[in-house]
């Protein structure tokens, strides 16, 4: 019977199509069996989690069901019908959300960016103390999380906190501002994830620009390029490979990110600050709608996947080569 | 030529460590689904979980020796944060495995129950006689009874009674009317100071405040068969109008409150920035042992009434149960007995700061002072709590929604006439529609 099949399979291959199965070296095989482990483990740690989040975000996987979860019945795509209907409460609160997850993640990526460029640009002249300040730059990114965010809550309070002190004492405000909650929120969790993030941009563009050959701009002096010439048309492309993946990572990290607005905000913020990474989290977790929040995830997933891609195909153009780093 | 075999020795040695390795963190990750009930030298040793609700560990060096003492069983206990007790406790109910006894939040309940995590206690021959109803109804749910009511946490209207008395306030408010005009005559001696302050729009308990001046207006959450939402009603719209003018156009309370989290409510009380909160028994322990009060210079009394008279407030209660999987029934409901005996009940309520659930509990001599009695005669009677409904949780966000939305456009200005009635409708909607669902 076996033999039967495995005929019948041989005569179903075409005669043209020849599999070339390239035939492995000892040390080649030693080396997968060398990987497996590793392979073993993150299947487990990080795939499998993701496609059983993909198969339940098709799930009614709820209260009734997280006892007997083997039960519980597909539904198809009605739970992303729910979170797509603006008149459902997850649907309602799920728009707002992304919404401002966009926004916090523009926001962020402009001012890591901004910020980074700036002190790359200082950290690359040279000055007394260069490896102190270049040391002190990286201590909000390497400082830990939960007490340097705790500790801007502290700065955000309206009636005690420091900054609504400076913002009235140079006279940029009259009363004092509400950050925490209401509309400003989200500039909030924007300055605090902004402020912890900059100092990696920084790092990694300085690294850019030590590597960019010093006679490009001699070149550049002997045309006549003044100092924006230069920056313009050999500092920028040259900085272009790395701009890319900092912009890319932080889109990423940031659309993702749970602690700032978590500890910053609370569970449960002002609608400004409430971003999908948390309301996800808040609506699987505190009514046990794992189904609506893995889908949630999904199209976070997503949409994470889409800014990449379009930023891969319409910024960089497929002009990758050369460059810093 | 190189001689290999010593390589490939130790890449085998290599391998074989690696897989090794895998296996024991494969274990190790698949340790926690393994059974937690144990069984030493023939013994039976029960496993416990409980909130890390400070006094709990100490009540069980306590009563889980003599526990075993009587009857031979020994009880183990582990404690959980807030923080990550609902995953916890998740996890379990997923993998049908974990404590055999387990520590239950009210508003937890009604999922939990759905979802099969809690045994029926009458099937074991637990009473819950001689238990407050309050607690009691709460216990009881979709026909079975979940757990026993351990302890609870009515919220009383606590206050600095020496500042009052330095301002020349002499007695509690019994209306909100009487709470702002007491609030002008506290100002004029302690004009950097405020009356009254409860936790804003960053808190999750912005909506039992938000209850609690509901019921005191004489208004309802939900209707009597729970079927559907009613707080967007004249009375539940004029609660939170109030609430919101509390730190506006009263200025009982300062306007920043409206900003508070629990702790930074806590803080302000600590530090007699504020003169009275609404909060459980627990907050007397903490602002005596962080600030300079003494419990004689402070009282409680019942919140103050609304516009129809009535004095209502909001309680939790936690309850312990025993879950089906365990495998040792029978020990597991002596453990609960033991636990419901009223010199005990009154121990673990006299050690976490909150209040026995059994009446007789106020007899006990731990229960003797003002304070207590207070509360038991006061308090306690208007005492409500969330109603035990599926879906509960999704309401409950509407509502917070609803009231961080007013709360926030009235302290920043942006409040006008209508936005309080549009914000509840519109969450009532929303809540109707989760209701109608379950």
């Amino acid at each position: 019977m076996l033999e039967r099949a495995k005929s019948g399979f041989t005569r179903a291959i075409p005669n043209w199509v020849q599999v070339r199965i390239p035939r492995l070296g000892d040390d080649t095989r030693f080396a997968y069996k060398l990987l497996l482990p590793a392979f073993l483990m993150m299947g487990i740690i990080h795939f499998l989690p993701i496609i059983w989040g993909f198969y339940i975000s098709f799930v009614q996987l709820d209260a009734s069901y997280v006892s007997n979860w083997w039960n519980a019945p597909i539904v198809g795509f009605e739970n992303y019908a729910k979170i797509f209907n603006p008149n459902t409460i997850v649907g309602a609160e799920f728009w707002t959300s992304l919404r401002q997850t966009l926004i916090f993640t523009v926001g962020s990526v402009i001012g890591i960016y901004t910020l980074g460029l700036g002190t790359a640009l200082l950290l690359n002249r040279d000055f007394r103390g260069k490896l102190a300040a270049r040391t002190l730059v990286l201590v909000p990114w390497i400082a830990p999380a939960v007490v340097t965010v705790l500790t801007w809550q502290m700065m955000f309070r309206t009636d005690t906190g420091m900054i609504n002190h400076i913002l009235r004492s140079v006279g940029l405000i009259d009363g004092s501002f509400f950050w925490l909650i209401g509309p400003r929120s989200i500039f909030a969790i924007t300055a605090v994830w902004t402020w912890q993030n900059f100092p990696w941009a920084a790092i990694m563009l300085y690294a850019g620009l030590q590597s960019i050959p010093e006679h490009l701009y001699e070149a550049a002096e002997t045309d006549g390029a003044g100092r924006w010439g230069k920056f313009r048309y050999i500092t920028m492309p040259q900085l272009k490979p790395v701009s890319v993946v900092i912009v890319l990572l932080m889109v990423v990290w940031t659309l993702i990110n749970f602690t700032v607005p978590y500890v910053l905000l609370g569970a449960s913020p002002s609608d400004s600050g409430k971003v999908l990474m948390l309301f996800i989290y808040n609506y699987a977790f505190s009514n046990w709608s794992f189904g609506l929040g893995a889908a949630m995830s999904t199209v976070l997933f997503i949409v994470a996947m889409i800014l990449a891609y379009i930023y891969y195909t319409r910024v960089i153009g497929g002009e990758f080569e050369g460059g810093a780093i | 030529m190189e001689d290999t075999s010593k390589r490939i020795l130790s890449r085998r040695q290599l391998l074989a460590g690696a897989g090794a390795a895998t296996a024991t963190g494969l274990t190790g990750c698949l340790g926690q689904f393994t059974g937690t009930t144990s069984q030493t030298s023939g013994d039976v040793t029960l496993k416990a979980r409980h909130f890390a609700t400070s006094g709990v560990e100490k009540f069980y060096e306590k009563h889980a020796a003599k526990f075993e003492e009587e009857t031979g069983i020994s009880v183990e206990i582990e404690t959980m944060g807030w923080g990550n007790a609902k995953q916890k406790q998740l996890n379990s109910i997923t993998s049908r495995d974990g404590p055999d006894v387990e520590e239950i939040a009210s508003t937890w309940m009604p999922q939990q129950v759905q979802s099969d995590a809690w045994m029926d206690l009458n099937e074991l021959g637990a009473s819950l006689d001689g238990v407050y109803d309050q607690p009691t109804n709460v216990a009881q749910h979709d026909g079975i009874t979940a757990g026993f009511p351990w302890f609870w946490g009515p919220r009383g209207h606590l206050v600095h009674q020496g500042l009052l008395d330095e301002a020349g306030i002499s007695e509690q408010p019994s209306s909100w009317d009487q709470l702002v005009e007491q609030s002008k005559q506290f100002k004029e001696s302690f004009p950097d100071k405020h009356l009254f302050g409860l936790p804003g729009a960053n808190n999750w308990a912005v909506t039992q405040y938000y209850a609690m001046f509901v019921w005191q207006a004489g208004g309802k959450l939900l209707s009597g068969d729970k079927s559907e939402a009613v707080f967007n009603s004249d009375e539940a719209v004029e609660a939170l109008n109030f609430y919101k003018d509390l730190a506006t156009k009263h200025k009982v309370a300062p306007k920043a409150s409206a900003e508070w989290d629990g702790p930074a409510r806590d803080s302000a009380f600590i530090n007699k920035r504020i003169a009275g909160t609404w909060s459980s028994l627990n907050t007397v322990d903490k602002v005596v042992s962080e600030g300079d009060a003494t419990r004689d210079s402070m009282a409680v009394y019942k919140p103050p009434a609304g516009p129809n008279g009535q004095s209502a407030t909001f309680y939790g209660v936690n309850l312990v149960g025993i879950h089906p999987w365990t495998d040792y029934p029978d020990e597991a409901a002596k453990w609960l007995k033991y636990l419901m005996k009223p010199s005990v009940n009154a121990d673990i309520a006299s050690m976490t700061g909150f209040l026995p659930t059994i009446k007789s509990g106020f007899d006990q001599e731990q229960f003797s002072g003002p304070l207590y009695q207070t509360f038991a005669d006061e308090v306690l009677p208007g005492a409500k709590t969330f109603p035990q409904v599926i879906g509960w949780g999704e309401v409950e966000g509407t509502i917070k929604n609803a009231v961080t939305d007013v709360l926030t456009k009235g302290v920043s200005g942006d409040w006008s006439e209508g936005d309080t009635q549009a914000a509840l409708d519109k969450a009532v909607q929303q809540a109707n529609n989760v209701l109608s669902e379950n």
